[in-house]
């Protein structure tokens, strides 16, 4: 006998299979029933024989006897149907729909041994059977013949119809509608592999690009070379002539393929991107559930919790609507159970407490859920309890040597409270010391933060604590900015960032042995990335690199690096089952080029650059004073907005930038001091870029200066006019991202 | 009608009966059906391959396959042992470098990058290995026990063969928490 795991296995791919030939097997009654023509009976009858055959055989396969045994017969049946080619009578169809619904019933039936056949109907129906299958005369015979005994049948049909309107036979039935049910984790599935093209996307991007700088290039070069033709025609002979006619109409006919090849590589990318990013966010939307599927349960554990605690609590939840990721839903189940416990375990005072202090007896819990951003959800969770001890929790962390009492005394209210998320601070005695509060509150960060998202806490003695979870919607993809550090390069998500700065290093200040600089007013620690990674560090001699402004309040840090390449969609994918924690890093992604980079860890980083600069270790050395040249751009654009924005991308990227307000602006600049590059509008009050690019050609001193036209301006005969002029580069707006723009200035400069 | 033939050679005792083993075995978890297999013969495949001049030897059934790969990403804030990790498909899979795992002397040479992949399913990782020698079949009396001195590579070795070849215990070095970065 067929047992244990193969079994349950079986049985259920048995089930599933059995819905499918039931539903066959009664939409091919129904039709009978209802009557057709003599043709279709037949096929109908072939239908439904072999159904029941192959429910028979598979109902032997994981051992349910009855099933079998109950099918034989119904097979039998059905074969004398087709051997004297019948069409039953409408009481008859009526009979074996009663049949199935018997035979679904002893399908349900686990154990399936040969006494369910003893019950009632299916004795009676085994019994009918035969007496069909014996004289085959009374399938076709109306009613009249068998009135006895079909309302028998029925009437036991009915019963059982009744009886099976409750358990899994109903959906079965159901799953013909308008929706379907899929296992989740085949949904999951689907969704990793349509985020798998976004790399072929990116990939993809990357190649377009390619080409078309190959076209530019070769264009160039051809003109290059039909330049050099012109100067030898006069002084070559025919046969050279003949040479060159011969390779300028081949060059031309290569020209043209190449351009075709561009742009419709370009358009290949475009349109794999607009699908694959509909794709996308269409898959998102459909995973995406509403916070009330998770929280419908709560209601009742806060009401028999509190009951348990002898507490009374009332709970109300706002903003249940909201919708987000099926699998952050999941993975938020827990901390947020945790939080509610904690919140009448440990939070909520008992009546007669509450009663003392002058509150209402009834305690009060909330969920408060709104979308702040469109990918940021924001869950308030809180009561009006007793709130924190702090000088508990001091006491706690002295104990545990956690601080020193200095350092307590240095930390202000906020400060104090993120105490509960450390670690240590989760023994168990701490429930009974300070009410529990940090038990997990650590596990509830780390789960939070892994999501992305980040918690806050704010709590005040006797009026009640609150925790603040900002959580992204969706899962995987998210903007990161591509950095670069001791020669390798790095993810930092975007939204760990508060800004981006371009520092100078005549600005670092060293103050008690750490490096800082001045933000808002307020000195803030700097540590290099490679210092909060320990790369070791590779000293690249800068007067300026751009930093990162992370973390919030007393936990600000500005980390910097070498290089900043843009920013861009990053999809990320897990570490696989060896490295299941790492410091600083949470994940992996493949670049658009098809590296593989890791993901930072913004929280952590931010924890490790306060104990890295707090610490022993001198970062004097870390920003040397640097002998690179700073290039100077000059920026030529009227409006201000674009000016300001080009201003800061090209500061962060660590120029020196200098700005002009339109063409006649820019020139003057120009003639007082030359940049290293000039980055021009078109289209622009006074003189316009095409004028201003001629001018400066026309100038001795300017002739060889790189021009970048940055324009809206996306015409083919525009870009013509551009290269006419002379620009190096022209850069239309609507494909403009920083990265393309600094990868064309460091390209010329 | 064809159906019915297909019952009726099923219904053969015999043949019935070697369908149905057959059917057990296949539906049967990969996990234990290679050790089963592993059990009933008394010599096992072994890939051959060299760490710093060593040659270590490890049973074919939990090798994955062998990539020669140009780049592994490093990974900051980790053991010196985790070599850094590659794209297998899509999949991120880490490289371990036994020799600094095991603490051996020899260096790795830095020009190749060839990986083995090692996987029991839940666990996979690839090693870092300077060359692959050799595919052969061992048998268990084969292997040579020596004296264990303590060292960290005589933790995961099951013995030596005559050809000097340390035999690694695969799944040992799989299932070890020590491997894990947490």
């Amino acid at each position: 006998m067929i047992s244990g795991d193969l079994r349950t296995r079986l049985l259920g791919a048995f089930r599933g299979e059995c819905r499918e030939r039931l539903l066959v097997l009664s939409s091919d009654l129904m039709k009978m029933e209802m009557g057709a023509d003599e043709e279709n009976i037949r096929l109908l009858i072939e239908s439904s024989y072999r159904e029941v055959h192959s429910l028979k055989g598979a109902a032997r396969a994981v051992g349910l006897s009855a099933v079998e045994k109950f099918c034989q017969s119904f097979e039998s049946f059905f074969s004398v149907i087709k051997k004297n080619s019948l069409a039953p009578s409408k009481a008859v169809c009526g009979v074996m729909v009663g049949w199935l619904d018997i035979l679904e019933e002893l399908i349900t039936n686990e154990e399936g041994s040969d006494s369910s056949l003893s019950a009632g109907p299916a004795m009676v129906a085994l019994a009918k059977m035969d007496e069909f299958v014996g004289t085959p005369a009374l399938i076709i015979a109306e009613a009249d013949g068998q009135k006895a005994e079909t309302p028998s049948v029925k009437e036991h049909s009915a019963v059982d119809l009744e009886i099976e309107v409750e358990p899994q036979i109903p959906t079965a039935r159901m799953s013909m509608g308008d929706t379907v049910r899929v296992d989740s984790s085949f949904l999951t599935g689907l969704l990793l592999q349509t985020e798998e093209l976004l790399s072929s996307r990116n990939s993809q991007e990357v190649r377009a690009s390619e080409v078309n700088k190959l076209n530019s290039e070769f264009s160039e070069f051809s003109r290059f070379f039909k330049d050099l033709l012109v100067d030898q025609k006069n002084s070559a002979d025919e046969s050279d002539d003949l040479f060159s006619v011969k390779m300028e109409r081949k060059m031309d006919a290569f020209a043209k393929r190449l351009d075709l090849l561009a742009s419709s590589t370009q358009k290949a990318h475009r349109d794999l991107s607009s699908k694959v990013d509909t794709l996308l966010s269409e898959f998102k939307s459909s995973m995406l559930l509403p916070f009330s599927s998770l929280l419908e349960v709560f209601p009742r554990m806060v009401r028999s919790l509190s009951s348990d605690t002898g507490k009374q609590c009332y709970f109300k939840m706002s903003g249940e609507s909201v919708r987000i990721d099926r699998r952050i839903l999941e993975l938020l189940h827990d901390p947020l159970m945790h939080m509610v416990r904690n919140s009448i375990g440990h939070g909520l005072e008992t009546p007669t407490e509450r009663i003392a202090k002058g509150k209402n007896p009834t305690g009060n819990i909330y969920f408060e859920i709104t979308q702040t951003d469109r990918d940021i959800v924001r869950v308030a969770v809180g009561d009006d309890g007793q709130g924190i001890d702090l000088s508990k929790l001091k006491g706690l962390a002295l104990k545990q040597g956690l601080l020193s009492s200095q350092e307590i005394d240095e930390l202000d209210h906020s400060a104090l409270l993120e105490l509960i998320f450390l670690s240590g601070m989760s023994t168990s005695d701490i429930i009974t010391d300070i009410s529990g509060r940090g038990l997990g509150m650590a596990i509830v960060r780390d789960r939070v933060e892994s999501l992305g998202g980040s918690v806050t806490i704010s709590s005040e003695m006797n009026k009640g604590t609150r925790f603040i979870l900002k959580i992204p919607v969706a899962l995987t993809s998210f903007r990161g900015i591509v950095v670069e550090s001791a020669g390798r390069k790095f993810v930092v998500p975007k939204s760990g960032v508060t800004k981006v700065l371009l520092v100078r290093q005549n600005e670092i200040e060293a103050v008690g042995g750490k490096e800082t600089i001045v933000y808002h007013g307020k000195p803030i620690p700097i540590i290099t990335l490679s210092d909060i990674l320990e790369l070791g560090s590779v000293n690249k001699e800068k007067i300026t690199f751009p930093a990162f402004i992370m973390g919030e309040g007393v936990k600000t840090v500005a980390v910097s690096m070498d290089e900043l390449h843009g920013e861009q969609n990053v999809m990320a994918k897990p570490m696989g089952p060896l490295l299941q924690k790492v410091r600083n890093v949470s994940g992996f992604t493949m670049l658009g080029t098809g590296i593989l980079v890791p993901i930072l860890h913004a929280p952590d980083m931010i924890r490790t650059a306060l104990g890295v600069s707090s610490g022993a270790k001198v970062q004097s050395f870390s920003h040397q004073q640097g002998i690179k040249e700073v290039k100077t751009v000059l920026v030529a654009e009227d409006s201000i907005t674009s000016r300001t924005l080009l201003k800061n991308v090209l500061e962060a990227a660590g120029y020196n930038v200098v700005t002009a307000v339109d063409g006649l602006d820019a020139l003057n600049r120009l003639k007082s001091e030359l940049p290293d590059i000039l980055v021009s509008d078109v289209e622009m009050p006074h003189m316009d870029g095409f004028t201003l690019t001629a001018e400066v050609r026309k100038m001795q001193r300017s002739a060889s200066l790189p021009i970048i036209l940055v324009t809206s301006l996306g015409s083919q005969e525009h870009r013509e006019k551009g290269v006419d002029a002379g620009a190096d580069a022209y850069i239309i707006k609507s494909s403009f991202d920083q990265g393309n723009l600094l990868e064309v200035i460091q390209r010329l400069a | 009608m064809k159906d019915n033939k297909t019952v009726k050679f099923i219904d053969y005792k015999s043949d019935h009966e070697l369908l149905k083993n057959r059917a057990k075995k296949l539906a049967l978890k990969v996990t234990s059906d290679l050790t089963d297999v592993a059990q009933d013969e008394s010599s096992r495949d072994y890939v051959q391959f060299s760490v710093g001049g060593d040659g270590f030897a490890i049973e074919t059934s939990i090798v994955k396959e062998v990539l020669e790969t140009d780049e592994i990403v490093d990974v900051p804030c980790t053991p010196d042992f985790i070599r850094g990790v590659v794209s297998l498909r899509g999949h991120i899979c880490s490289v371990i470098d036994l020799r600094i795992f095991l603490g051996l002397l020899g260096e790795t040479s830095a020009s190749n990058n060839m990986i083995l992949f090692l996987s029991t399913g839940e666990v996979e990782f690839g090693i870092l290995v300077d060359e692959i020698t050799d595919v052969f079949p061992v048998s268990k009396d084969e292997i040579k026990h020596l004296p264990t001195g303590g060292a960290s590579s005589d933790r995961y070795s099951l013995g030596i063969t005559e050809g000097r070849v340390t035999i690694l215990d695969g799944e040992k070095l799989l299932a070890d928490p020590l491997l894990i970065v947490s």
